[in-house]
């Protein structure tokens, strides 16, 4: 008798328990599993885009890895999936270790128990919470070839104009400038974590002899290891998808030079042609699947402490 | 670090010239970088207050010194679409700010505070779903919102967010939640509370600021959304959003003046900046403590 009201009240509890989660196991199943399990499967298709349906053949063929092959093989798509792969990687392999590099040495600097640095802390992060828009409106009216005031500063104190999105050669090197002014982010990252270096290692080292450079490069940096595989790992996956950013500043940019993949798979999209742009989408899932594998797994260089 | 700093006796430290040097520079250089990242955004404002006249005349004040508001007044008119904007991403706001907070929280207290079979997975696959980029799902998810009429309307903008809010903020709330007592829980049980009245009396009150980070939060990152509304909205919808309309008649290819593009961005900035100043050491200590940005 006790054990049935017992296996009775976990029962119920279990029913509880998946009650509480019901909407975001919902939510998952409606509006992420569903949609890329389709998506896979549009992917082999030469379909437009129209409303869901399991009838696969209503919008289009079957024709197995040809979206796949299209990439590579058909010239037009070859070219843009190219100059896509090309755009994309040259601005995470410059725009990741940079941002890095410069948010740690802001806050080092910050760090140095400097009055006022909660003011500087927040000057620095306000550009981060502008929308994508805000940022895109102002930086293609501040380096308008025209009517520019950046490039009439640049005059005033005698340096010679820059091409900045006007020209495809300089488009790059702008948008990484540009995309520098959201450090503010990855700079409170550093910063909790420098907090969390607990001071009697470095007064221990300090007693030891170590000067401040050996204490940066074998205390700080291998103690922040942790936060750096996390931001490297969420960096990708957010670099990779640049496109809001890009896209309201100067669309793909001049001769197509900032045409990320994502403008790919837009690209793709607004033509109707759906399983390509599904096969497409697909083709970068995997390419941030691998980055990151490949990323935790040359791992060893994180300190997770002494436990393990 | 700053109580370590207060226990040791005040030495009265003669400061060198070389220290006074040293800070000098510290500051010099911090000041100079909050001037840099601060120009664009002095920029932007003294482009839009500039009269019709001087906007193309590559400057940032007006040689007269007039001041014109003219271009926030059209904005900001009653009838224009600008203003139309603003109450179709308020409305999406509004609703991710009170939804999110509760569905999140109602999820993480399932997955915190109750055992039940299989917890841990279910867990695990919630938090997989943070690694998805998430075109991947947005293409497809356009075929779903066709089939359910939802294309040129303000669902896809916040009825999946109502779906459990996001992994990340799941994963917030059950960080924060797992600080409160099992005994306190416990107690109540006894005295006979349901795991309902539990949540609402003891758990929310509890909440509260993890709660209105994530709310603030998500109210900023539904009022900046770009993606979201290019995919589902088309140019000609009635509800159309703030980051939308800006991008469509005052972007890089528009012929608006630049007085009239800038006064739009300066207003869609105006509440971020408002609650961020409000919230600026939560949300930024939040930020830290999730180790996220975006």
């Amino acid at each position: 008798m006790a054990l049935t009201q017992k296996s009775k009240r976990k029962l119920r509890q279990n029913i509880v328990g998946y009650l509480y989660i019901s909407p975001v196991l919902i939510g998952i199943l409606i509006f992420t599993l569903l949609p890329i399990v389709y998506s896979f499967v549009c992917s082999f298709y030469k379909m437009e885009r129209g409303p869901f349906s399991f009838n696969f053949n209503r919008y289009g063929n079957f024709v197995g890895l040809k979206n796949y092959t299209d990439m590579f093989t058909v010239i037009t798509e070859r070219k843009d999936f190219l100059q896509s792969l090309k755009v994309t990687f040259t601005y995470a392999v410059i725009q990741i270790p940079l941002t890095l590099v410069l948010s740690f040495f802001l806050a080092v600097l910050l760090n140095q128990k400097v009055k006022g640095m909660r003011v500087f802390r927040t000057l620095y992060y306000l550009p981060v919470i502008m929308p994508a828009v805000c940022t895109g409106l102002l930086w293609s009216r501040i380096t308008d070839p025209n009517f520019g005031v950046v490039n009439e500063l640049l005059g005033k104190i005698g340096l010679p104009a820059f091409g900045w999105f006007a020209k495809a050669e300089t488009s790059m090197v702008s948008l990484i400038l540009v995309s520098l002014f959201g450090i503010g982010g990855n700079m409170v990252l550093w910063l909790a974590q420098l907090k969390n270096v607990p001071q009697s290692v470095y007064e221990s080292a300090r007693l030891d002899g170590a000067g401040a450079f050996r204490r940066m490069f074998r205390i700080t940096i291998p103690l922040c290891t942790p936060m750096i595989l996390y931001n490297v790992i969420m960096s990708i996956i957010g670099v990779l998808q640049t496109y809001a950013q890009v896209e309201t500043l100067c669309g793909a940019g001049v001769d197509n030079s900032l045409y990320f993949f994502v403008h790919n798979v837009y690209h793709a999209f607004n033509n109707n042609n759906f399983g390509y742009a599904c096969a497409l989408s697909f083709v970068l899932f995997l390419i941030i699947g691998l980055l990151t594998m490949v990323t935790l797994r040359t791992g060893k260089w994180v300190y997770y402490g002494e436990e393990g | 670090m700053e109580n370590i700093a207060l226990l040791q006796p005040k030495h009265k430290r003669r400061l060198s010239g070389k220290t006074i040097g040293l800070t000098a520079a510290k500051y010099i250089v911090l000041v100079c970088i909050a001037l840099i990242i601060l120009f664009p955004l002095f920029i932007m404002i003294a482009i839009s207050i500039l009269p019709d006249s001087e906007v193309n005349q590559n400057l940032i004040f007006s040689p007269t010194h007039t001041i014109y508001i003219g271009a926030y007044k059209q904005l900001l008119s009653l009838d224009s679409d600008y203003v139309r904007y603003l109450f179709n991403t308020l409305l999406i706001c509004c609703i991710q700010f009170v939804g999110i907070p509760l569905v999140s929280s109602l999820c993480a207290y399932g997955f915190t505070k109750i055992e039940f079979k299989g917890r841990d997975t279910l867990f695990a696959v919630v938090l997989s779903t943070m690694m998805i980029p998430g075109v991947v799902v947005l293409i497809p998810l356009y075929t779903i919102y066709v089939r359910f009429g939802w294309l040129d309307t303000l669902y896809p903008m916040f009825v999946p967010a109502l779906f459990g809010g996001g992994a990340t903020n799941i994963f917030l709330m059950k960080q924060f939640m797992r600080g409160v007592p099992n005994d306190l829980i416990n107690a109540a049980k006894l005295d006979g509370a349901n795991s309902l009245l539990i949540f609402f009396r003891m758990m929310i009150p509890m909440c509260v600021p993890i709660m209105l980070f994530v709310g603030v939060n998500s109210f900023l990152g539904a009022w900046g959304d770009f993606m979201t509304p290019y995919t589902y909205l088309s140019r000609e919808s009635k509800w159309v959003t703030l980051s939308l309309g800006i991008y469509y008649e005052y972007g890089f290819n528009s012929s608006k003046y630049a007085n009239a593009a800038m006064s739009a961005g300066v207003i869609m900035m105006i509440p971020c900046a408002v609650l961020f100043f409000v919230f600026q050491r939560f949300l930024i200590e939040g930020v830290a403590l999730s180790g996220m940005k975006d």
